[in-house]
């Protein structure tokens, strides 16, 4: 009872994460002017270059004042500025709360649909073969890694991993993501500069699906080179803090093995954190990685959020929010539960 | 000296970016003499920004279509890379002219204020350091890339704006004072309190250095600036967005696209300068402060309107209207952007287009690398969410519009160098009246009834100002890229279809966005005949006094609407208008949640072909559309082969962009960012390699300027050569290079071919004091809009020793009154120009008292002796 209490509360917590989310994203677009600022400065923008277009070919000075008149009406009803802000976003909110995530003003899916959710549902695969499986493969290695420095401190190996833990987190992504591409792309030839496909883009479905990958694996090490560092270096101090704890001492001083007191004493311990990492890295990477997906020309999340914000699109820049919200609440979560699953002390 | 500077750095500029280009014209050899392009396959595919130079060396791609960076242009040049330019956008410092309110001041309200600006551009600094001279510098709304920089090139040359605060400091601290300011402390205050100026200056590009140059030097002058750093959204919503008389900003840092070369300029001006348009602050949104010029309004819409009888009027309106705008300086002009296009030096046939640089439809038709049969074009990208081939509402973007306009033939196209209109496939005859008479219509011709969706007579009496008659026969003797016949049918129904939209109220109302924007243009539009397969006549309320101009407006379907086979355009109609399932325009996707429909895009076209297959079964032919009195232009068995062809098509290649021109599309690909274009070598094509290349723009040079030392009150003749394409013809000016004093300005005359002349009359020599002056010319072709200039000193002779010279002096004072309204006040500029003419006499001097007396002493010995005798 008292568990289920716990996670019904967390439960609790967590909606009320999501309402809060967005609620400030209504106060920000909405309240402070924001959106409706942004999408008459786009409006007005568009229209100046429709008013000089019209001035070439319409030769009436009044015809030309009405037509621009006209433009004005539809472009402001087009965008939404013929409502005031109140009667627009909290009723997007609304509505995206009840997973009906609306269309686009601009914003589109390759197959030309505006709907948000198709949107969403055509990036989503390409962010996940990038960013997730970046921060997996990434996750991995600094578990592997880690553990084995952090069992092996002032060693060669531990001075050689923090050496290339700190070039790794100090390297900008878009810069090594460039130099990948002078190297292996134009230098050695051995892989596309950019781009999901080869073009032209193979017909079969498996083929396509291979030119993927083949166009996957530049900007996938681009981030793994990246990211890895952090991970090694996070695994291994949280190990090598669990490792001089007392009762690892106490394990060691009875006599049992080292596996095991690796094992049982330290990792098992050390796990949560670790854990937590992980769980929210991967949740977070459907968030995308804007500058890899830009260097790489990758259509994924992150660069249609970049879009949205951009382009001010505010169904879309809603949508995506509840949803990395909504994602990130789930990991939580799952977190939540996992922690009371590994530790039993755990209850609150 | 400083007006020259201005004068010549422009044009200069211009004469080194095209002196540095080898001319190519005469080299380029057709790979073949086959109907279509060069090459048989062109790749176009995506290239970010960062890596494209890259990939260019690394031989991945062959020309770019994008404006890489300054800094990897001049790599890329230094490598042996072609680096082609175009002027690609203009930057200008706008002010804000509203009246403050009681009690305070608003300098930029005071004209002459505003004119001191102009001085304190250091347009050197801006060309040189900021933009690493990939920009020219300006000083109007027009640079030596337009060609109607000749017709003000001496109002240019009468100002002074280059870079000298002082100068400027004192313009400011003498209007400043009249108004009732004070300098304090070095600032300027009004009522005590220090004024102080909001400055929005743009963050994400150079005009960031720009504004801050800018601003450093309005401190110089005295002004506390407030300097607001902003990017995009912020800024156009407090300069376009507020009421000027609010006074949210002083200045910003303006910036607009530039739009193709344009010989003979009617909205440029307008758009800078005329109120009227709504381009000026205020912009004519309802309940702000206007800025108002009630003459340059007219002036505007005199030229705007062609309210004007010739060439030689319309030049003059336009320099008086040019002469105002300079006065009002309500934008400081600073420079023309130059976009620089790489290309590999494999590449042959490319056309440096002063209007879109490598863009221009010319390149992709004549491009080839020797002993490869394919190119791989690069662009930024391929397919973005506003790429949508439509031919009705789309082609908004220039990825779409890039690849377009390889893929059709436009009938009437824009000289690459000029900007003038020029036969492309169509050629044409026009008869006018205009600009004030009406010429009949016969009564046999017709237009589109909407309601009735019918061809109707436009009955007896009708009139219009101009008539054109077309030669289509290189669209109707040709195919359409499934193999069907062109057909006079295609033309038919295009413009019906126009008419269709703007004049049919469900449709018009569907498509809102379209028929406001067209309607204007289909109102002047009084007739059509229809006169055989290849003959169409088209009588239009539309003057000018170039006769191509009269014919580009009346060939309806010219640009990118059109060109598409008519049972397309009918398909489409269904779509949109009858299913209701997608939009021809983005903003009426965007209301009815529709797609905005792309033939490139799977589904969409998917939809299009559904109809096409509707048709099919149901044999649908709108007969009506084609009955043109008693003739019906095509046959239900020619529309049924025509459905199946493009069902066909569409089956074959999922995309259903056909059209007339020396590509077709054959495969596109918006997730992979890879369009195919693949050569159409049907032999009713009219066009082969070598037809359309133009190479680079040939300078128009002068070569030589000889000038001779003059003498006062003699006739001095200075000569030069020009060498360029076509007709030339060149202007002149003399200065006085040491107070800027401007003597003379005309036109040169020309005594042989490219060899020059200026006769300074006696009278203009007699006005010169002895010592050096400046004489500047410039050169001009009716072929290019680039101008070529050269300058040289000469000296002023002192008479002979011993000849001292009394000088008597008139002064002749020519004023010009200019009347300005600013909000209620009117300010009234005089325009002072004042000759001195100089009339020497000889005195007697010493040597004369000495003949003199020798004579009278020689007669008065011969007296004496005489006497004596």
């Amino acid at each position: 009872m008292g568990v289920l209490r716990t996670i019904g509360i967390r439960a609790l917590t967590l909606i009320g994460v999501v309402i809060a989310v967005l609620l400030m994203l209504v106060i920000v677009l909405g309240v402070t002017g924001l959106s409706d600022k942004m999408l008459k400065a786009i409006a007005d923008q568009i229209l100046m270059e429709i008013r000089q277009g019209l001035a070439r070919e319409i030769k009436d000075p009044e015809a030309l004042k009405a037509a621009i008149e006209q433009q004005r009406m539809e472009i402001y009803a087009a965008f939404g500025l013929d409502k005031p802000w109140y009667a627009r976003i909290p009723d997007m909110v609304v509505r995206v709360m009840t997973f009906d995530l609306g269309y686009t003003r601009t914003i589109k899916s390759f197959t030309g649909s505006q709907r948000v959710a198709d949107i969403i549902w055509e990036r989503l695969p390409n962010t996940i073969l990038l960013v997730t499986t970046a921060i997996a493969i990434s996750a991995v290695l600094g578990l592997i890694i880690g553990v084995k420095v952090a069992t092996r401190p002032g060693s060669r190996l531990d001075r050689v991993a923090s050496y290339f833990s700190a070039i790794s987190f100090a390297l900008p992504t878009w810069w090594t993501g460039i130099i990948f591409i002078f190297v292996f792309a134009f230098y050695f030839r051995l892989f596309p500069f950019g781009g999901m496909y080869s073009a032209p883009p193979p017909e079969e479905p498996l083929a396509r699906f291979l030119d993927l990958l083949w166009h996957a694996a530049l900007p996938v090490t681009t981030l793994v080179v990246a990211l890895v560092g952090s991970w090694i270096y996070v695994t291994r101090t949280i190990v090598l803090n669990t490792a001089q704890e007392d009762f690892v001492a106490a394990a060691r001083a009875k006599g049992l093995p080292e596996s095991v007191v690796r094992r049982r004493y330290i990792i098992r311990v050390a796990a949560p954190p670790i854990l937590t990492n992980i769980v929210l890295g991967l949740a977070g990477s459907i968030g995308g990685a804007i500058i890899t997906e830009t260097v790489f020309q990758w259509p994924g999340m992150g660069s249609l959020y970049y879009q949205a914000i951009f382009s001010l699109e505010e169904n879309l820049i809603i949508a995506l929010t509840f949803i990395f919200t909504v994602v990130y609440v789930a990991a939580r979560f799952i977190l939540e539960i996992l922690y009371i699953v590994l530790d039993p002390r755990v209850r609150y | 000296m400083r007006k020259i500077i201005w004068v010549l750095l422009p044009v200069l500029f211009a004469a080194l970016l095209m002196a540095s280009t080898p001319m190519v014209a005469a080299q380029y050899q057709p790979p073949h003499t086959n109907p279509g392009p060069a090459v048989d396959r062109i790749i176009v595919r995506s290239f970010d920004l960062d890596i494209a130079p890259a990939a260019l060396e690394a031989g991945d791609m062959d020309y770019y279509l994008f404006a890489i960076r300054a800094e990897a242009a001049a790599e890329l040049r230094d490598k042996g890379f072609e680096i082609y330019s175009a002027p690609a956008g203009l930057v200008d410092i706008i002010v804000n002219p509203a009246p403050a309110p009681e009690g305070e001041l608003n300098p930029f309200s005071i004209p002459e204020v505003r004119f001191a600006l102009n001085y304190i551009v250091d347009r050197d600094f801006v060309v040189n350091e900021i933009y690493k001279g990939a920009a020219a510098p300006m000083i109007t709304f027009l640079s030596s890339f337009d060609y109607d920089y000749v017709t003000i090139f001496d109002i240019i040359a009468r100002y002074e704006f280059t870079y000298d605060i002082d100068y400027a400091k004192s313009l400011v601290e003498e209007a400043m004072k009249e108004a009732g300011a004070e300098l304090v402390d070095g600032i300027w205050h009004y009522n005590g309190k220090p004024i102080v100026l909001k400055f929005i200056i743009r963050t994400e590009d150079e005009r960031r250095e720009i504004g801050d140059a800018f601003a450093s030097a309005l401190e110089q002058l005295g002004f506390q600036v407030e300097r607001l750093y902003m990017e995009f959204g912020q800024a156009i919503d407090t300069v376009y967005g507020t009421d000027p008389a609010e006074f949210q900003w002083h200045l910003y840092t303006e910036g607009w696209g530039k739009g193709a070369p344009e010989k003979y300029d009617s909205v440029t001006i307008n758009q800078f300068c005329a109120p009227w348009v709504g381009f000026m602050p205020g912009w004519a949104t309802e309940g702000f402060w206007q800025y108002e010029n009630p003459e340059l309004d007219e002036l505007g819409l005199r030229i705007y309107r062609g309210e004007y009888t010739d060439l030689e009027q319309r030049n003059q309106l336009y320099r008086k209207a040019t002469e105002i705008c300079i006065l009002e300086s309500i934008r400081i002009w600073v420079a023309t952007r130059l976009d620089p296009f790489p290309a590999s030096p494999d590449v042959q046939g490319l056309t440096e287009d002063t209007g879109a640089g490598l863009r221009a439809p010319w390149n992709m038709r004549e491009a080839y690398v020797p002993g490869e049969n394919e190119l791989t074009v690069g662009h930024l990208w391929v397919w973005t969410e506003t790429t949508v081939y439509n031919p009705v509402g789309g082609f908004e973007d220039v990825y779409s519009v890039d690849v377009w306009r390889n893929l059709y033939d436009i009938a009437i196209a824009r000289h690459p160098f000029t900007g003038a209109p020029m036969p492309f496939r169509a050629t044409y005859k026009v008869e006018t009246a205009g600009p004030f008479g009406k010429l009949p219509i016969p009564e046999d011709a017709v237009i589109w009834d909407a309601e009735n969706d019918r061809w109707v007579p436009v009955g007896a009496g009708a009139q219009a100002t101009s008539k054109i008659t077309y030669d289509l026969s290189k669209y109707t003797q040709a195919n359409w890229h499934h193999g069907q016949k062109i057909s006079m049918a295609d033309f038919i129904y295009g413009i019906a279809q126009l008419f269709d939209i703007v004049y049919d109220p469900e449709k018009a109302e569907y498509e809102s966005p379209i028929a406001a924007t067209v309607k204007p243009t289909l109102d002047t539009f009084k007739g059509f005949r229809f006169v055989d397969e290849n003959t169409l006549e088209v009588y239009v309320d539309y003057w000018h006094f170039d006769e191509n101009y009269i014919a580009e407006y009346g060939f309806l379907r010219n640009a990118d609407s059109g060109h598409m086979p008519w049972e397309i355009l009918a398909a489409m109609d269904k779509v949109v208008f009858e299913d209701r399932a997608a939009a021809y325009s983005q903003e009426t996707s965007t209301k009815n949640q529709v797609p905005w429909l792309s033939l490139v895009i799977e589904d969409d076209a998917r939809m299009v072909r559904d109809a096409l297959q509707e048709f099919l079964d149901t044999e649908f032919f709108p007969e009506s559309w084609f009955r043109v009195g008693d003739k019906v232009w095509f046959t239900k068995e020619e529309a049924l082969q025509r459905y199946q062809a493009a069902i066909n098509w569409f089956d074959e290649k999922g995309i259903l962009v056909i059209s007339d021109g020396p590509f077709y599309l054959n495969d596109f690909d918006p997730a992979a960012q890879f369009a195919e274009l693949v050569a159409f070598r049907d032999p009713s094509y009219p066009f082969k390699p070598g037809d359309w290349y133009f190479g680079r723009p040939q300078p128009v040079e002068v070569l030589t300027l000889d000038v001779e030392d003059v003498e006062p009150g003699a006739e001095a003749t200075f000569t030069f050569t020009v060498s360029g394409p076509g007709t030339l013809a060149a202007k002149y000016l003399v200065i006085d290079p040491a107070t800027g004093e401007l003597y003379d300005v005309g036109d040169a005359v020309e005594v042989a071919p490219g060899e020059f002349e200026i006769k300074l009359s006696p009278r203009l020599t007699r006005s010169f004091l002895p010592g050096e002056y400046k004489v500047v010319v410039a050169a001009f072709s009716d072929q290019v809009s680039l101008v070529g200039s050269r300058s040289e000193f000469f000296e002023v002779l002192e008479l002979p020793m011993g000849v001292q010279t009394v000088t008597v002096t008139t002064t002749a004072v020519e004023t010009q009154v200019v009347t300005t309204t600013v909000g209620a006040q009117t300010v009234t500029t005089t325009v002072t120009t004042t000759r001195t003419e100089t009339v020497e006499t000889v005195p007697p001097t010493i040597w004369a008292i000495f003949a003199i007396v020798l004579i009278i002493a020689v007669a008065a010995t011969a007296f004496v002796v005489r006497r004596r005798s």
